[in-house]
């Protein structure tokens, strides 16, 4: 399953979106503060500060090893995804050979572009009663 | 694709901001619970947050181009540039 990897174009978004915040977003790892409550604490460019003591200590995640760190508002997931269907405008020719996720899923058919999924990473979805999250 | 939904309540991921190995790392608007795509597992871990060490479940889905989907699957929406 090839999802949520940083694949080329996402880590063009990536890029382009650090271009635009601050020199700080080289991916040199955070440093983690300890705040002595149990938290192990990393601060992204924005000032966030994400407890990751249980990623450390269940899962053996190195703090140093998150990266990035551009902040929550920096690649903003699609909320209200809305669908093309045949026959509406804007619906792509049948011959285009860009990427797409391609889902069936419940009864429903549906894609969604990678160079729109890049941008975001995430689109808010639901098929008929199931909300999913479709990941790039 | 992975199911938001866990004890009855729907979630919104969105990314972080944070890699992890080059993988994203996601989190919930409703808790700030951080998710990840743990190597070797299905679906995405809790890896810190209230809803730690609980999973959400993946669903099948196909990584091709377009005209690959369309012709398969006539009928298929596509989403549209927000």
């Amino acid at each position: 399953m090839r999802s949520l990897c940083l694949t080329f174009a996402a880590l063009a978004t990536i890029l382009s979106v650090a271009a635009c915040s601050d020199s700080r977003s080289e991916p040199s790892g955070p440093v983690a503060i300890s705040d002595g409550d149990s938290r192990l604490l990393i601060r992204d460019v924005t000032g966030k500060e994400w407890d990751v003591a249980h990623a450390r200590s269940r899962y053996g995640m190195q703090p140093s090893q998150f990266q990035y760190g551009l902040g929550p508002q920096a690649i903003r997931p699609i909320l209200q995804p809305h669908m093309l269907l045949p026959g509406e405008e804007g619906y792509p020719e049948a011959d285009g050979r860009f990427l797409v996720i391609g889902v069936d899923l419940f009864n429903s058919l549906r894609s969604y572009p990678i160079q729109v999924m890049g941008w975001h990473e995430v689109a808010n979805e639901r098929f008929g009663k199931a909300h999913v999250a479709v990941a790039y | 694709m992975y199911s938001r939904e866990i004890d009855g309540e729907v979630l919104t991921l969105s990314a972080s901001g944070w890699t992890y190995r080059n993988t994203f790392v996601l989190y919930d608007y409703e808790t700030e619970s951080l998710w990840y795509h743990l190597e070797g597992t299905d679906g995405l871990t809790c890896i810190n947050g209230v809803y730690a060490d609980r999973h959400l479940e993946e669903f099948p889905s196909t990584f091709t181009r377009w005209n690959e989907w369309k012709g398969a699957h006539p009928e298929t929406g596509i989403l549209a540039y927000p």
